[in-house]
């Protein structure tokens, strides 16, 4: 996970916005304020979910956006480009979309979140939420629920005294935001039980990932629903990949395959099953022969083979690893 | 426009956090705003009357426009929210003698994109950016 960066004046009014818009009495500088934020969003939104259940995470996007007035657009060519110019910049005299084409023409743009200037306040599509799979749809479905958890959580744009461009992983707020989407793209009592009904029959790898990924949120990304199995996982478990890389201040120094911890479930923290962040991964391990072969590995290992450059250990645990690697990337999951 | 009345203390409050939460000490702050460290330590605690022109040196100084310094603060005695005109559309509005209704609606139009989840950094529009977003529209405008 990115270090976040310290938050500037803009991210600390914005912050503040999100405390007052959710009456959440701590402050970002409180250790429990994400925690905060997301169960106020929740105590907010969970009523309008419960409603819904029992459904899978596609519907429950669909009736939050509702609930939002947020319609979601797809954008998969430039044919999809005209025709939400002509439904709403020419249809619906929404001058706001004679962007559209321009921003989507640069690169590295996910969503556009759009607020109509002509609609009624209740209209299903007061807000429109473009999102850009030209490239890749992998993002799409964590995507909706980050914009939905944007609508949850701050005012209306029009209250506040700035707005939202920019989206980088270690900006304090839409670090937030993330964190509160987490509990909407995998709801808890929806989600949980598909999790624990799978556990009870397996152990954690990546068939049982892509069934529970299947049956709930078909479009979601690996990594999203890796960290969401993983934290509803009944036993302790680890969400992490792995890449070539150096070390933390020295990129080119030291190249070897490292491990970015993604996530741990609270069974982890009692089993002390924890990882340091970008420590090399030993050789023969199932994650490095899953990175070396490119194929999927499934097998038992011993924590204590893994140890820092400075000695440290970890906690010497006899666990099962899964590890698959996409691209330059090895996704695995840890667990007792 | 600038604003007609603001809580003070409110205000001295948040410069005060502003600066704290970027690690610039009150000498550092004074001497960006150029303004007298004296001065600031009793704006921050909300004894002294700050003229607007201070107001918008400290917010330079913090890397803030004074519309994001004052926040909520920037209310009428009406209790409107007063909404400021950048300079780059300011500029273009002249050169295309726009009318303020026309203008507002151009601001309100490139603000309704509310956010863009992107990892590439955007700046603020320029005159020419707001001079082509007039062409794209003008048929939409009021008063055009």
């Amino acid at each position: 996970m990115a270090r976040l960066r310290k938050p500037t004046g803009q991210d600390l009014m914005r912050l503040d916005a999100i405390a007052k818009h959710l009456n959440v009495k701590s402050r970002f500088e409180d250790r429990s304020f994400g925690a905060d934020v997301a169960s106020a969003c929740l105590a907010r939104i969970a009523p309008v979910i419960d409603k819904l259940l029992p459904c899978a995470g596609e519907k429950i996007a669909l009736g939050l956006g509702e609930h939002l007035c947020l319609t979601f657009e797809e954008v998969h060519g430039p044919h999809d480009i005209v025709e939400l110019e002509d439904r709403y910049f020419r249809g619906k005299k929404e001058i706001g979309f004679a962007q559209l084409r321009g921003e989507l023409r640069q690169p590295g743009v996910d969503a556009l979140l759009f607020e109509r200037m002509n609609a009624e306040e209740r209209a299903p599509d007061r807000w429109v939420a473009v999102l850009n799979l030209q490239d890749t749809a992998a993002k799409a479905y964590w995507n909706r629920f980050h914009e939905l958890s944007h609508r949850i959580a701050e005012p209306p744009q029009g209250i506040l005294p700035f707005r939202r461009h920019q989206f980088e992983a270690s900006n304090p707020v839409e670090a937030l935001i993330d964190s509160v989407a987490a509990e909407f793209a995998f709801y808890g009592p929806a989600f949980r039980p598909i999790v624990q009904r799978l556990a009870m029959r397996n152990s954690l790898n990546f068939e049982v990932i892509e069934a529970i990924r299947d049956s709930y949120a078909p479009s979601a990304s690996l990594l999203a629903t890796i960290k969401a199995v993983v934290k509803y996982w009944p036993r302790p478990a680890a969400a992490i990949t792995a890449e070539f890389r150096g070390r933390v201040n020295s990129r080119d120094e030291d190249q070897a395959l490292r491990v970015t911890p993604q996530g741990y479930n609270d069974a982890a923290g009692l089993a002390r099953l924890a990882f340091f962040p970008n420590m090399r991964v030993p050789q023969g391990a199932p994650i490095d022969l899953a990175f070396q072969t490119g194929v999927a590995q499934d097998s038992l290992e011993h924590l204590g083979d893994w140890t820092t450059s400075q000695g440290k250990g970890l906690t010497p645990l006899d666990v099962r690893t899964a590890a698959r690697r996409l691209g330059s990337r090895v996704y695995a999951v840890v667990s007792l | 426009m600038l604003p007609e009345k603001y809580d003070r203390i409110e205000v001295g409050r948040r410069i005060k956090r502003l600066r704290q939460t970027q690690d610039i000490t009150a000498q550092e702050l004074a001497k960006r705003s150029r303004v007298s460290a004296g001065y600031l330590s009793e704006v921050e605690r909300g004894l002294s009357a700050v003229s607007v022109d201070k107001l918008m040196q400290i917010a330079e100084g913090l890397g803030l426009s004074l519309d994001d310094l004052l926040g909520e603060a920037t209310k009428t005695v009406s209790g409107e929210n007063v909404i400021p005109i950048p300079a780059a559309l300011s500029a273009a509005a002249d050169q295309l003698n726009l009318s303020h209704r026309a203008t507002l609606t151009l601001l309100q139009g490139q603000r309704s994109l509310t956010a863009r989840r992107s990892k590439a950094e955007q700046g603020e529009w320029g005159v020419d950016e707001w001079i082509r977003f007039y062409d794209q529209v003008k048929n939409y405008l009021p008063d055009c």
